[in-house]
């Protein structure tokens, strides 16, 4: 039977229909849902609008032709799957496709979808519950309170609740799980369970988790994954044979649909609380949990050099991976090799090869496990031991045995495991300073250090005079006038004593020449009075000093020349006047 | 008389610099010997395991102004064997100021490491040369890095000269230069950065909870655990504002924390 919803456009040969297999359909079943387009072979196929209370499946496209009194038509079909997902009644809308530019639409119609446990439609009342696929299939994450210690083992447990629906491919659920570390699931339960008067399917999941940090962490959502089986239509593949009217047979000929499901559970927020620092012994390792601690040594007659093995084993509630296994106080006695871990269930257990080096041992020394118990709220501290070991002394010529052990004929040799310590303190103490004693803070080096600077810059600069010298004639001109004009004045000073006039006036005479010609750089022989005018009136200086020059050189020329006698008033007079003549050039010539 | 001005000048600065060296020297009252003397003290306290007394001889000597590698070395080795291990870290930091080659003290420094409840990893990641310059600091004092660098100077001044008054000797001199200027350079951004690695670095003195604000009432930001080291970015009363490894900062109590 196929209900036609009418198709409301035209064109010349062209229509567009829907038509559904069923107008009433069980919450947990399916109906088909068929838009036919006749006249157009060319229509992709069309998206279903999102519709209150139904989902929906595209299943694939059909075609077909008919001839009827010559006449030919071709039909184009589109197959979906139609999901109720809540009972009462359901309006498909009006669905609309364009050909050709002409726009086509299908009449809206109702379905009545009713409960499972009834066997007809349920009216508009009834309608009102809205019984949705969530109340039929959900899952819940549980944790027995609220509030743990880090690293305390919070059992967690995941229940999918399914309420007369066929559910396969169930997945593992997954969790967001930031600051925790999360255990093995455990084997799935499966039980029924009536909550609020509805009987369940339960699928319960379980898991240890670990916090890692303190504070509020919030630990969920979980998604639970899984297939939901929907039931087809009576006459949709459903054989006509008793003999293949069972779920295998069903299931094969497509009377079922599967689809995937993903659900959803709520976050769960707990309060995580630090380890209290109170009674913590000083071996704790973090072992957080109720455990039990167990440790024998095999054998307990060994001779020297000949290997014993150390066995513990922690069982209990807890992070077992965390857990530390506790150390022995070796003092050197014996030598251990790494050890052997492994898990046993809800056990871990150690094995260790372990040699005495010594006979003088008499005993294998006491080990304590300790842990913090949540359950007690208290820190505990298992204890074993000591265990009494006697070790042989090795016979005359017998040496200590390979470091190494025979294990399934395979000999391997193991690291030596050294002890860890402090070193020795030091027997003197060393270079002795003032506290806080900075170099760069003592004057000392500040001094020495303007010091050297001193004596490198002035190197530095000694350097560029002798190299100006060296390289610049009128600079080492200048430079050497006023040392030799010093040098010919205390020699004539020397003649005017001795009252020798001619060589006292022919020192003057020279001394200044030479002076003149090193301060104003001329040839010894170019030095005229006019010349030199010209060349300090090119230099700003009065001309006084010009005519004290030529009153100088015409007082030498007197007696050098005309042998003019002089006094010893009028030589001192000319030296004095040389003396002054050069003191102005130098302080005016640069 | 200008001569004479000039004398004064010399003697008066002469006077600064001995009266420096003296005050600077005459610091610490107790004499060395009489440290030598305190310091085998101590040391034997230790080699009979009274290691409270051992410590109470390190510190009168660390009190008395006077300090060394050793002393400081033997004091931290002495707070481990008492189980303190914030103060071992805080002494083997000080001792690594002094003595930072000496192979015990690293050997020693790394087994207090491994006592420590946490270990946080530094937020500045350094590139190649950074860690370079780094691994160089970290192996020289202050002091010694003052004398290098002086030294260096001090090179470059004579290859300087030298290559002035033997202009032979330019081509490579101004090469030498060049390679000097160069470890100046590095030199002087190791100091920099050892000044600033060693600027207000504290040790955590006992487990203690760090917050938001300067106030007991205040939200705990994190737990931090003894013998972190941690900077101190500001005081204000009885708290300071520390900063982690990592560059999470929070307020914590001043007596909580001692410098390095």
């Amino acid at each position: 039977m196929v209900f036609s919803l009418v198709t409301t456009g035209w064109a010349e040969d062209i229509s567009f229909e829907a038509t559904v297999d069923r107008k009433s359909v069980q919450l947990g079943s399916f109906f088909q849902l068929t838009l036919t387009i006749k006249g157009d072979q060319s229509v992709a196929p069309l998206e279903l609008p999102e519709i209150d209370g139904l989902q929906s499946q595209y299943i694939g496209p059909s075609t077909r032709v008919s001839i009827i009194n010559g006449q030919y038509s071709s039909f184009r079909s589109f197959l979906y799957h139609i999901y109720p997902t809540r009972v009462g009644k359901i309006k498909i809308p009006s669905l609309a496709v364009t050909i050709k530019g002409n726009e086509y639409q299908t009449q809206p119609t109702d379905i009545e979808v009713f409960s499972e446990n009834t066997n007809v439609p349920i009216d508009q009342a009834q309608s009102q519950q809205k019984i949705s696929l969530k109340d039929r299939i959900f899952v819940i994450m549980g944790i027995p309170k609220d509030t743990y210690y880090v690293n305390e083992q919070i059992p967690v447990s995941i229940r999918l609740f399914v309420n007369n629906l066929n559910i396969k491919n169930i997945q593992y659920p997954e969790f967001e799980h930031t600051g925790f570390t999360v255990g093995e699931f455990d084997k799935p339960k499966r039980y029924k369970q009536v909550v609020g008067g509805v009987k369940y399917d339960v699928v319960e999941f379980t898991l240890p988790v670990y916090p890692t940090r303190e504070g509020t962490l919030p630990l969920g959502p979980t998604r639970q994954v899984c297939e939901i089986v929907f039931k087809g239509s009576e006459d949709q593949g459903r054989s006509r044979f008793g003999f293949f009217d069972d779920d295998f047979f069903d299931s094969f000929f497509g009377n079922y649909d599967v689809r995937s499901l993903t659900l959803e559970s709520s976050e769960v927020t707990l309060n995580i609380r630090p380890l209290p620092q109170e009674g913590q012994p000083d071996n704790f390792d973090g072992a957080v949990g109720t455990y039990d601690f167990d440790m024998n040594i095999n054998p307990k007659e060994v001779n020297v050099g000949d290997p014993l093995t150390l066995r513990m084993r922690i069982s209990g509630d807890g992070n077992l991976k965390a857990v530390q296994f506790p150390s022995f106080d070796n003092q050197g006695l014996f030598k251990t090799y790494d050890p052997q871990i492994k898990e046993e269930g809800s056990a871990k257990v150690l094995e260790q090869v372990v040699i005495p080096k010594t006979a003088d041992i008499q005993e294998f020394p006491l080990v304590r496990f300790s842990f913090f118990d949540p359950k007690e709220n208290q820190y505990l501290t298992i204890s074993k031991g000591p265990f009494l070991l006697k070790v042989n002394s090795l016979g005359k010529g017998e040496d200590l045995k390979v470091i190494g052990l025979d294990k399934e004929g395979q000999v391997f040799y193991k690291e030596e495991e050294l002890g860890k310590d402090i070193v020795f303190i030091k027997e003197l103490p060393g270079h002795l300073q003032s506290q806080g004693f900075v170099l760069a803070k003592n004057i000392l080096f500040w001094v020495m250090i303007a010091l050297l600077f001193f004596i490198w810059s002035s190197l530095w600069i000694i350097h560029g005079i002798v190299h100006k010298i060296k390289t610049d004639q009128v600079y080492a001109r200048k430079l050497r006038a006023p040392r030799y004009a010093r040098k010919g004045l205390t020699q004539a000073k020397g003649f005017a004593l001795k009252g020798d006039q001619v060589r006292f006036y022919d020192t003057i005479f020279k001394t200044l020449q030479s002076y003149l010609s090193d301060k104003l750089h001329m040839q010894a022989g170019a030095v005229t009075i006019e010349k030199v005018r010209e060349n300090i009136q090119q230099r700003g200086i009065e001309e006084n000093v010009v005519d004290n020059i030529k009153d100088v050189f015409s007082s030498c020329e007197m007696v050098r020349y005309a042998s003019i006698r002089s006094d010893e008033k009028k030589m001192n007079a000319v030296f004095e006047l040389t003396g002054e003549i050069i003191d102005i050039l130098e302080s005016r010539i640069k | 008389m200008n001569l004479g001005r000039y004398k004064k000048i010399f003697l008066y600065g002469f006077l600064i610099c001995v009266g420096t060296f003296i005050s600077h020297s005459a610091y610490a009252q107790t004499t060395k010997e009489e440290v030598r003397s305190l310091f085998a003290k101590a040391n034997f306290a230790y080699k009979d395991g009274k290691y409270q007394e051992a410590i109470d001889i390190y510190e009168d000597i660390i009190s008395s102004g006077w300090e060394s590698g050793p002393i400081y070395y033997n004091l931290a080795n002495s707070y481990v064997k008492k189980g303190n291990v914030a103060k071992a870290i805080l002494n083997y930091e000080r001792a690594k100021r002094l003595i930072p080659r000496d192979s015990d003290l690293i050997a020693n420094d790394g087994y207090t490491e491994s006592l420590r409840k946490e270990r946080i990893q530094e937020s500045i990641q350094l590139n190649f040369i950074q860690k370079i310059i780094r691994g160089i600091v970290r192996r020289l004092t202050f002091n010694e890095m003052t004398i290098s660098l002086f030294t260096i100077c001090f090179l470059a001044a004579l290859i300087h000269l030298f290559a002035l008054y033997y202009s032979s000797f330019r081509k490579e001199g101004r090469l030498i230069l060049s390679i000097l200027f160069f470890l100046i350079f590095l030199n002087a951004i190791g100091i920099i950065d050892k000044y600033y690695e060693g600027k207000d670095r504290y040790v955590i003195l006992r487990d203690t909870d760090s917050k938001f604000e300067p106030k007991q009432e205040a939200t705990t930001y994190f737990h931090i655990y003894a013998g972190s080291i941690v900077k101190i970015l500001k005081d204000q009363g009885i708290w300071v504002k520390m900063e982690r490894p990592d560059g999470k900062a929070g307020w914590i109590l001043k007596k909580d924390i001692e410098k390095i």
